[in-house]
């Protein structure tokens, strides 16, 4: 149970800071190489903006979660409570399709760069440990549309989310 | 009609409350299904693929900078030396809101942060000594625009990147206009606060009062040195000068000031996730829809409308700021220089605009729309952290509106402003 | 782009909508070239082929990310350097070996003949079909600190250059100190002395402006980029046989188009670098071969990439 709650409060954020510091640590050691040591670093940036891809799509789903993602409100509010809950009915209902789609597109993508062998100019890592970073993202903002869903139907989750914002 | 479905489906889905990033994707999606046949695959190789660039990676850098610098205790200084400076005059408390957010623009990439960073204190204090909490929060607000004019800048950067325009020009072009706007802004809130009997709640702290105060801040004042020095000097790329400020940031909460413990720091990467991966999000998919606008050559009609209306430069650029303004009020600043920057830029420097300069007026134009509803972000922060009402922020923000038009009109007209850093040292 | 599912069903004849999209400004040779080949295919297929062009990287702004787009079937073709490709099939490297060819002469005698035969036929397993090769030509390396003539001279030199092994490693053993660098960021990079050197061929120097922000370049002639043509498989095989005929055809005529305008052009460019104040030294023989002996030990080092027979191939053709 308490692994569950775990899981569902940290599992992408952990994921996606693990992201950041390396990151922070590649493009931290390509200046001091570049400087202190006098040699340039070919795998560095390279590296850095793979881990980027996976900060983001991981981050897209742990905004999810939060309710960070940037909206705006302005239409919704001018309906009673009833419409805007059929609103964010809608509203969950496409972006959920659009997750759905995201996932099965970038897996079909993941799919064809792997049959094909493509390799990083750099550091010769197959593409598609990068590119899977896309179709997970996706996969995991449907499962927290699905959750979010359940929240707007279940008033006591509900309640419980406002506080914890 | 591919248009049609395009915009309308956009304006659609964001009315619907979607998120402004997934209804940029839903609309591109609404319009391969229905309007194109440019394959789905493109969409999610866009989404990767806008997000494999160095460059790009300023952006999440320089928030997490942002974000850390507040943690590390940095921004409380600026705070400090800010009213040290200007506490003691008639509506002090604004004018070192004013300039407290000039100083945190200096280090921070972003508007709303910024009205973050200052509001969260300056708002209540003002509350407190009877300002005003229409105007405590409108100043605020406007006040955070200068953080994407002054460099750092985010904005900058996503110009940088899609203008193919060097991002060390921009940040060198900001520095002026940024100064203007803060200049323009401390006159109207000082007539203002004389109107409505704002006296000065800081006694004059005198000479060594204000050594102390700088002091106390040197950490702080050091960032820009380094990073903008960093970055001119050669030593790094705009990037690097993130990171390099994130590491600084870093060493002096733990080990300076020591007011960050290891958690805020875990906390502050968990945050800057949050803030980077929802604006990052935004650009992977507003690449999208950019990309369904050249396939459809919209970039090449408007440049033909708008030439055939006029070829003067200066009808041109007020076109534009109208365009720009109107704009603003209804979409974010990311998306739209992603969408806007191949429509404007080539009619723009066609009748002889420096490619910079017009990226200080477009910037400029859009942080204007942080403060104008509906869609205003710093209006949202402001209104959140002050606990006021949106409405009522927009009822006293009208005079400081006119203060930014004032400066856009001077930024607009006076390329000089923005073109003379950059080429003084570059 | 819509609607013309119900124009080919009226007259009962299949159409097709191609884009191409490559990096390169609308000065170029390439795009120059590319425009007489949009007119031509469209003109002899009677507009059954329509096709359209996205010059300037306005699609995509990474050639690695258009050739990608190409094999997914995002967009229908694109002209791009054949580095990128080196990604996909190691084999493409061959093409990046320092100091394989000897002038462009033999480069076009390997790439329309043997070499380029059996590169091309690396690429259909892959989604693309290659249909012709082109140039952006020999490169040469530019610098703030003085004229290169000998490896010395690139010691400690802080040099941009593409993202390929098959660069970097022989900037490496040249003493230089060389780091890739996303090319939107050069001209800063260069002008604030982030970086010191770069490599280029003239044609992408003079465009960028480049030569503004360095003070010497030397004709080393250390690497040759060809770029190539490149069209979805799929969709190439499902074409009528006299559409790819005539496709296949005017490819032909595009790289000798091409190929011809970029030499003007660099010759012309070359002059006008020099009058904007770059100074120009010339490798001699002697200086040339010590940059190339020490290249040469390296092709040893991508031998199990690349493959023996088709290292020997280039050099064969090369010789003769
Ligand atoms: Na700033
Ligand atoms: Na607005």
């Amino acid at each position: 149970m308490n692994l569950l709650k775990l899981l569902d409060e940290r599992a992408e954020q952990v994921l996606a800071v693990f992201a950041m510091i390396v990151m922070v640590i590649l493009v931290f050691i390509q200046v001091i190489f570049r400087y202190v040591i006098n040699a340039s670093l070919s795998w560095s940036e390279e590296l850095a903006r793979y881990a980027h891809i996976w900060m983001v799509w991981l981050s897209a789903s742990y905004a999810v979660r939060k309710s960070a993602h940037i909206k705006v409100e302005m239409v919704k509010n001018i309906f009673n409570m009833k419409t805007q809950k059929v609103i964010n009915v809608i509203a969950l209902l496409l972006w959920f399709a659009f997750a759905l789609f995201f996932a099965w597109q970038g897996l079909s993508m993941v799919l064809s760069v792997m049959e094909r062998g493509q390799r990083a100019a750099a550091t010769r890592i197959p593409m598609w440990i990068v590119y899977i970073a896309l179709p997970l993202g996706g996969f995991l903002m449907s499962f927290r549309l699905v959750q979010r869903l359940y929240f707007l139907f279940n008033s006591a989750k509900a309640a419980e989310e406002v506080e914890t914002k | 009609m591919t248009i049609a479905f395009l915009f309308g489906s956009l304006i659609l889905y964001i009315a619907l409350n979607i998120p402004i990033a997934i209804s940029l994707g839903l609309s591109a999606l609404t319009t391969l299904i229905f309007a194109s046949n440019v394959s789905y695959g493109m969409i999610v190789q866009q989404a990767a693929t806008s997000l494999n660039s160095f460059p790009i990676m300023a952006i999440p850098f320089f928030m997490l900078a942002g974000i850390l610098m507040s943690k590390a205790g940095i921004s409380k200084r600026l705070l400090n030396l800010a009213n040290a400076l200007v506490g003691s005059f008639t509506g002090g408390l604004a004018q070192a809101t004013i300039l407290a957010s000039m100083f945190f623009s200096a280090i921070s990439g972003s508007g709303p942060a910024t009205v973050a960073a200052i509001g969260s204190f300056m708002i209540p204090t003002m509350k407190d000594n009877n300002y005003d909490k229409g105007f405590a929060a409108s100043i605020t607000a406007t006040a955070g625009s200068i953080g994407v004019i002054i460099p750092p800048s985010i904005p900058f950067v996503v110009y940088g990147i899609t203008g193919e325009v060097s991002i060390g020009a921009m940040f060198l072009a900001g520095i002026i206009p940024g100064i203007i706007i803060g200049l323009m802004l401390m006159i109207f809130s000082y007539i203002i606060s004389k109107k409505n009997n704002y006296s000065a709640v800081y006694k004059r702290v005198g000479i060594k009062g204000l050594i102390k105060a700088i002091n106390d801040a040197k950490w702080a004042l050091m960032i820009p040195i380094v990073v903008l020095g960093g970055i001119y000097g050669g030593i790094f790329t705009p990037t690097e000068a993130a990171v390099i400020a994130v590491v600084y940031a870093i060493f002096v909460g733990l080990f300076v000031y020591r007011e960050m413990s290891l958690k805020d720091l875990y906390d502050g990467f968990a945050e800057s996730c949050l803030v980077a991966g929802t604006t990052m999000v935004i650009i992977a998919l507003a690449i999208s829809f950019s990309y369904l606008m050249t396939v459809e050559q919209v970039p090449r009609t408007i440049a033909n409308f708008i030439t055939n209306f006029s070829e003067n430069k200066l009808v041109i650029l007020l076109l534009i700021n109208v365009f720009l303004i109107f704009v603003g009020a209804f979409i974010d600043t990311i998306s739209a220089i992603i969408v806007l920057t191949p429509m404007l830029l080539p009619v723009v420097t066609q009748v002889g605009v420096d490619p910079v300069h017009f990226g200080v007026i477009l910037v400029a134009n859009l942080a204007i729309g942080f403060v104008t509803p509906p869609v205003g972000v710093n209006l949202f922060v402001a209104s959140n952290i002050g606990l006021v009402s949106i409405e009522r922020i927009v009822r006293s923000i009208i005079p400081l509106f006119i203060a930014l038009i004032i400066s856009l009109i001077l930024i607009t007209y006076i390329p000089f402003l923005s073109t003379f850093l950059p080429e003084f040292f570059l | 782009s819509n609607g013309s599912d119900n124009s080919a069903a009226n007259r009962g004849q299949e159409e097709f909508e191609l884009g191409i999209t490559y990096v390169v400004a609308e000065t170029q040779s390439t795009h120059l070239a590319a425009e007489v080949f949009k007119e031509k295919v469209e003109e002899r297929t009677d507009g059954r082929v329509s096709i359209e062009l996205y010059p300037a990287g306005s699609l995509y702004a990474s050639e690695f990310d258009a050739s990608e787009a190409v094999q997914l079937g995002n967009i229908e073709m694109t002209i791009t350097a054949t580095s990128p490709l080196a990604g996909f099939i190691d084999e493409f490297m061959v093409i990046d070996l320092p100091y394989l060819f000897s002038d462009a002469e033999s480069a076009y005698e390997a790439l329309d003949g043997d070499l380029g035969d059996q590169l091309l036929g690396l690429l259909p397993p892959l989604g693309l079909k290659g249909l012709s090769f082109g140039e952006t030509g020999f490169r040469q390396i530019t610098n703030n600190r003085g004229p290169i003539e000998s490896p010395d001279d690139l010691s400690g030199l802080r040099i941009r250059t593409m993202e390929t092994p098959a660069h970097i490693r022989p900037f490496q053993e040249w003493g230089a100190n060389p780091s890739p660098l996303a090319f939107g960021e050069l001209y800063t990079a260069l002008q604030q002395g982030t970086y010191d050197a770069m490599e280029a061929p003239v044609s992408l120097i003079y465009s960028s402006r480049l030569h503004e922000v360095q003070d010497y370049l030397t004709v080393s002639n250390h690497f040759y980029t060809a770029t190539i043509m490149l069209i979805n498989d799929d969709l190439f095989n499902e074409m009528p046989a006299d559409i790819q005929e005539i496709i296949q055809e005017e490819a032909l005529a595009f790289k000798d188009l091409q190929r011809e305008l970029a030499s003007e052009q660099e010759a012309e460019w070359f002059e006008a670098i020099q009058e904007d104040g770059i100074q120009v030294n010339e490798l001699s023989d002697d200086q040339r071969n010590v940059f190339q002996e020490i290249g040469l030990t390296l092709y040893d080092e991508f031998e199990d990439e690349i493959g023996r027979d088709l290292i020997d191939l280039a050099i064969e053709i090369s010789e003769n």
